[in-house]
């Protein structure tokens, strides 16, 4: 894994792909994460699961927020501000990598 | 399925129909709406370990369950798909170090379904590994080594000696780590596929010869071959469990395996015959088919059936149903309840001489439960035991309803 980068460096222009050192599995339209370097827990709810089968592969965060918007009939400037707090937290917790 | 035909309990009866592959939604839906016990439902997903399959089968039916039965079931999945996601690493962990060690590992049972026919381990929970060790007598090496990689063998609970005749040695424990979910995780170190003593014509080495490797993920793992895996969960249930304990787990797994590629049924149905398991293959196939939906073909059941009429299978059919779950209306006698197994193996008929499930009685050898508890009964008990035997059979007799009306 990467070392991890300050959460402030996402930005729509981010490429974000999930972290290896992680797995998961959905439950009926929730994702549970197990991250395998801190071996903590993590919950997604419905839209966050969306996020993360979206981030399966590396991806552009400002596609991230265009599917998450369009998919859901959210407001861009709304959808964008969830889906980078997100992603952050995500990064944070080492679930996530920035790749470019 | 309906509860009159077998006279289930509704949540039986509902935890049944989510064993289905694709289940029977208006039936989930009327059993719901008309009025779930939600504690008694959980109390059996949870014996059952059905929770994650569970959830998903009642989001389904949307809204239809109240909000504290499915934020209930929802805490139970989650549990599980958490000590799945753990287990799992375990296992990649454990084979890694018996890899190291030079040791040749096939996964049996559940881890197997997990990395087959199963999308993911999650989706297939398990209350432990089995690892089967080639050759035999390198179990007991692979067995000691994981002694000193994170697994330990609670020797108090789990006597040496009781495991002499068994097909595994003493299962080793590993504790989640701290914030992990749940209970301890368990690990059997199999020599065999069955008890010692067992009467099938299947060896350990024949399901070597074909194992497969299969890849999941970044990594191949060695499972029994496609065939082996469906026998071996016929035979486990119909005969280890005697069509009693883990039937969501076991008519779940033939569902799954059946929908998910081309069984060769012919070269299937030779395998049963040549290793005396017709009738366990029969039995476990066609309680499969009727509560499931497994799609089994007919000619298949017919290849296998016992030698006996419709008439006396559709009643048996009925027992084993009605003694999936430990309730009142169950069988009253261990004695009557062997009877009837026996009157749909057929032990003699299939070549299994004088050998029967109870008497390696692994579950006892295993600490999970006492010895029959009516060999300390008084003599006059056993009238009343024999009373209720026969108002059993009547019962069985009467559930028996016109084909029309199945």
């Amino acid at each position: 894994m990467t070392s991890p980068t300050s959460p402030g460096d996402i930005t729509t222009r981010s490429v974000v792909v999930a972290a290896k050192d992680q797995v998961s599995s959905d439950l009926a339209g929730e994702a549970i994460l197990l991250s395998l370097r801190t071996a903590r827990y993590y919950g997604l709810d419905q839209v966050g699961q969306r996020i993360w089968e979206l981030v399966q592969q590396p991806t552009l965060v400002a596609d991230v927020r265009d599917a998450i918007a369009s998919e859901y009939e959210v407001d861009l400037e709304r959808c964008e501000r969830d889906v980078l707090d997100l992603l952050r937290q995500l990064l944070a917790e080492g679930l996530v990598e920035v790749t470019g | 399925m309906t509860a009159a035909r077998f006279s289930l309990a509704p949540e039986e009866e509902l935890l049944l129909l989510t064993a289905a592959v694709s289940p029977r939604e208006t039936a989930m839906r009327r059993l719901v709406s008309e009025g779930i016990h939600w504690d008694t439902f959980a109390t059996l997903v949870q014996d059952a370990n059905a929770a994650p399959i569970v959830v998903r089968q009642l989001a389904r039916l949307d809204a239809a369950t109240t909000d504290a039965g499915q934020e209930r079931m929802r805490r139970l999945g989650m549990l599980s798909v958490m000590r799945m996601l753990q287990l799992e690493q375990l296992l990649h962990q454990t084979i890694d170090a018996l890899a190291g060690r030079g040791i040749e590992v096939m996964l049996l049972k559940g881890a197997a379904l997990a990395s087959t026919a199963y999308p993911s381990f999650a989706d297939r929970p398990m209350s432990d590994l089995d690892l089967l060790i080639r050759p035999p007598d390198q179990s007991e090496a692979a067995w000691t080594w994981l002694q000193t990689r994170g697994w330990t063998w609670p020797s108090e609970r789990w006597e040496r000696a009781r495991y002499t005749t068994l097909h595994h040695l003493p299962p080793l424990i590993q504790r989640p780590p701290a914030g992990g979910a749940g209970e301890e995780f368990r690990l059997e170190v199999h020599s065999d596929l069955l008890p010692g003593g067992h009467p099938f014509r299947l060896s350990a080495d024949e399901v070597w010869t074909q194992a497969q490797r299969v890849s999941r993920g970044d990594r191949v793992v060695l499972v029994p071959h496609a065939l082996h895996r469906l026998w071996h969960v016929c035979v486990h249930f119909a005969w280890s469990h005697g069509m009693r304990w883990g039937a969501w787990r076991s008519l779940r797994d033939v569902g799954t395996i059946l929908a998910g590629a081309d069984v060769a049924w012919m070269p299937f149905v030779e395998l049963a015959r040549e290793s005396r398991a017709e009738t366990c293959c029969y039995w476990t196939l066609r309680l499969a088919r009727r509560l499931t939906e497994a799609p089994v073909p007919d000619d298949v059941l017919d290849a296998l059936r016992p030698p006996r009429p419709e008439v006396i299978l559709d009643r048996l059919e009925r027992h084993y149903v009605l003694n999936f779950f430990s309730s009142e209306a169950g069988c009253p006698s261990v004695l009557l309840s062997n009877l009837l197994w026996e009157a749909g193996i057929l032990p003699r008929w299939s070549g299994h001489g004088s050998a029967r499930p109870w008497q390696v009685d692994e579950r006892w050898a295993a600490g999970a439960a006492k010895p029959p508890a009516q060999l300390a009964r008084p003599r006059w008990a056993r009238f009343g035991r024999l009373a209720a035997g026969w108002r059993y059979l009547r019962r069985i007799q009467r559930l028996s309803l016109p084909r029309s009306a199945a």
